[in-house]
């Protein structure tokens, strides 16, 4: 018996909403029902872990459902087999799905917001994998088998990029020839949006203000990528990711801003290849390329007396003040700067050292607060009189996703 | 008599002060050149020193003003390939006059030197180490502009050590952060290319762009041409047009984006040096033209308000610097018009001087 979703809908009352979040190496999952208030609430969730990493540890997956966590050790060798395994596990508690959301990390020109999956939009994504090659390919393979897996079953993608469809010109122009910014849709597209979008709404609701009244800085600080947002009227008005996720901040593995036509220069120098040039910039440059021995930010600050680790650190909170600083003026002051994701909720020495004299600008950590904060709930590091709010929130990019899905939902498209 | 030499790609100007009169030349780099210098100076008196302007110093030549000597003109020949271009031509004036003129003193400024100390920080690409080894780092440009401004500014402000910020408005707009006199940051990167955008120059774009043109058949040649000659605020204009139209610009004018884009530039990079210094006690604009940037400096001003940066509303017509200070403004703002050449005489004169001291 096939009902459309409408129709199921009206009869339980309720929406159960899978949501896949691809990374570069793993698979998050989760299972949302949401009621007819709006009131969501996971009823399963699970991770894949190391997926498709060549390497001594094996791979495996985890699902929490009713209660009872379970964890498989098997090989994954892709996102898709990972996602094969979550739909085996659905099938086995025969747990109903009325909606499949995804992330896609680059929507290019072509998706401003949340969309429905259709032939057309398919043919679209299909045109944006080149624009994120590690990130795309995998999303839309795990789109794929849910087709198969639940062939009537709606789907829908919500974009990293889309939150920051709302940058003015000024913020996301590359000043090239018009005809090659067009030929090409060269601009700063920006990415994190999901997570943005989450913390800029948990903020409001933190600080009991509307979104649109306040003026928030974002540091999106990931133990991969790392972005810094400015936001105002509840838009996204600059943020430091650009065409793709390589420029701005000094990441794990990417280098961050820096000259263009030095690339030229070391490519004519010394003999690189094109490919290999880039790979040396997203894949061993930043916190790996500085400190030489890691990529990982926390490994850098316990071994900070190893050679190379000082600078490293030094650089990741230099180029990171910087950001902040650029948007203080772009902004004209703030009301609060909220850390986020694994690095930004974590690690209060990194807070402290990237809030260290700013007074200038009326941000002040107050030190006991930074250093006793939970990373499980949203935290206010400074004192109670202060102007500027210093922020701890963790983001969840899931539950955003499955917001964009019930919204579709209601709006019957 | 201090004859002063400065070269770009293609030319070469001089300059010469004795008591009567002020000797200027410019002609084409060929063979004839020094004849042209010869006639252009004529019986004017005689030649006390000469001076060069070196464009790029790169890791060997780290001090802003210095005697070049037979001895150690090889480091200055070192130099050419940091900047083949410029730097060539600058080694061959150089390297004539020395043999020339052997008795007299040989000052080389070098515009690079005064950024040789900055900061690891602000020095470094977040690069593989194999690739951080190869001269590559950011170098920056202007530094005797930066320092000859920043030092006559300082008995201004009346502090030990004020966290400034200078800037460079015009056609390669740079700045510089300064903690008292050491400076702690540039915008100038690797190349002129960084930073903020030129009139024709790309300023800082997504480095995949250019791997992304390549693979759509571009060669890195072309790429090159493109990026230095072809893009800038010229692009954004969409049509010749020169940098005083873009900063006079009015709204719904062809190059109001062009004057958005390069205000709010500006602005991020003050604001992003302002965090460097943790703070700011002065900024300083400077230009040939000062009167071009009277429409500009409100808009960048603004939106500092927050840090209580206030600026006056009008430039009253003045000498060489302007205070541009508001009645309430906690941070001082000045405005210096910027002349090169009596940047490399100053730099020469005082060399001289400590010379005639030590002796």
């Amino acid at each position: 018996m096939k009902l459309s979703v409408r129709n199921r809908l009206k009869r339980n009352a309720e929406l159960h909403v899978l949501v896949f979040n691809c990374g570069s190496s793993s698979l998050s999952y989760k299972i949302f029902r949401v009621d007819k208030s709006s009131r969501i609430e996971p009823i399963v969730f699970g991770k894949a872990h190391r997926v498709g990493v060549k390497g001594t540890k094996a791979s495996f997956i985890t699902y929490t459902y009713d209660g009872k966590c379970l964890k498989d050790v098997v090989p994954i060798k892709t996102h898709r087999d990972a996602a094969d395994l979550v739909f085996d596990y659905i099938e086995r508690d025969a747990i109903r799905i009325d909606l499949v959301g995804h992330r896609f990390v680059h929507g290019g020109s072509f998706f401003a917001k949340s969309t429905v999956i259709n032939p057309d939009t398919l043919k679209k994504l299909q045109l944006c994998l080149p624009l994120a090659p590690i990130h795309n390919p995998i999303a839309l393979s795990v789109i794929y088998a849910t087709r198969e897996h639940l062939p009537g079953t709606k789907q829908y993608v919500a974009f990293d990029s889309a939150f920051h469809a709302t940058l003015p010109p000024m913020a996301y122009t590359y000043p090239l020839p018009t005809a090659i910014v067009k030929k090409y849709a060269y601009r700063k597209y920006g990415f994190h949006g999901l997570s943005c979008l989450d913390i800029m709404n948990k903020t409001a609701g933190y600080l009991k203000v509307p979104a649109a009244r306040l003026k928030l800085i974002i540091c999106h600080l990931g133990t991969g990528g790392s972005s810094v947002t400015a936001i105002q009227c509840g838009r996204s008005v600059d943020t430091s990711m650009g065409y793709s996720p390589l420029t701005g901040l000094v990441m794990s593995t990417r280098c961050g801003d820096i000259d263009p036509m030095l690339t030229i220069y070391l490519m004519a120098a010394y003999g690189y290849r094109p490919d290999h040039m880039l790979g040396m910039l997203e894949k061993k440059s930043g916190l790996m390329g500085l400190s030489g021995f890691s990529s990982d930010l926390r490994d850098i600050i316990d071994k900070k007396d190893k050679p190379h680790a000082k600078q490293a650190f030094d650089m990741y909170v230099h180029r990171l003040k910087q950001y902040i600083g650029s948007y203080l003026a772009v902004l004209g002051g703030i009301d609060a700067l909220v850390f986020t994701d694994d690095i930004g909720v974590q690690n209060s020495f990194v807070r402290e050292k990237v809030c260290a004299d700013m007074t200038w600008a009326g941000i002040a950590l107050n030190i006991h607060k930074n250093r006793t904060a939970r990373s499980d709930r949203a935290v206010e590091l400074t004192p109670s009189n202060s102007k500027v709010k210093i922020l701890s929130i963790p983001n969840d990019e899931e539950r955003i996703i499955c917001l964009e899905g019930s919204r579709l939902q209601e709006h019957g498209v | 008599m201090i004859l002063m030499f400065y070269n770009d790609a293609y030319f070469i100007h001089w300059r010469a002060r004795d008591n009567t009169r002020y000797i200027k030349g410019h002609c084409e780099f060929n063979a004839r050149w020094p004849e042209r210098v010869a006639a252009s100076i004529g019986r004017a008196g005689p030649i006390e020193a000469i001076s060069y302007f070196l464009h790029h110093g790169g890791q060997k030549i780290r001090k802003p003003a210095g005697f070049l000597t037979p001895q150690n003109f090889n480091e200055l020949a070192q130099c050419i390939k940091y900047l083949p271009q410029y730097n060539d031509l600058t080694c061959k004036i150089a390297g004539y006059w020395l043999k020339a003129l052997p008795q007299i003193p040989h000052i080389l400024l070098c515009d690079t030197a005064y950024f040789a100390r900055l900061p690891y920080t602000a020095s470094n690409y977040a690069i593989p180490h194999q690739l951080q080894r190869q001269d590559v780092r950011r170098y920056g440009r202007y530094g005797l502009s930066h320092q000859w401004i920043t030092n006559r500014i300082h008995p201004l402000i009346g502090m030990a050590q004020p966290k400034l910020i200078s800037v460079y408005l015009g056609n390669h707009t740079n700045m510089a952060a300064l903690n008292g006199s050491r400076p702690l940051e540039t915008s100038f990167g690797f190349t002129t290319i960084e930073g903020m955008p030129s009139l024709t120059g790309s300023g800082n774009i997504d480095p995949t762009i250019v791997f992304n043109l390549h693979a759509n058949g571009m060669s890195f040649k072309e790429i090159n041409t493109l990026l230095s000659q072809k893009s800038g605020l010229a692009a954004l204009a969409g049509q010749r047009t020169g940098l005083a139209a873009i900063f006079r610009a009015k709204p719904g004018s062809r190059c109001i984006a062009a004057r958005d884009f390069y205000c709010y530039n500006v602005r991020k990079l003050i604001g992003s040096f302002v965090a460097t210094l943790g703070g700011i006690d002065a900024l300083v604009f400077f230009s040939e033209q000062p009167k071009t940037l009277n429409s500009i400096i409100p808009d960048i001003c603004r939106s500092f308000k927050f840090l209580g940066l206030e600026c006056k509303k009008s430039m009253r017509p003045g000498k060489n610097i302007w205070d541009l200070t508001g009645k309430s403004s906690r941070v001082k703002i000045y405005c210096v018009c910027h002349n090169t050449w009596s940047i490399i005489e100053d730099y020469s004169v005082n060399l001289l001087r400590t010379r005639r001291i030590r002796q």
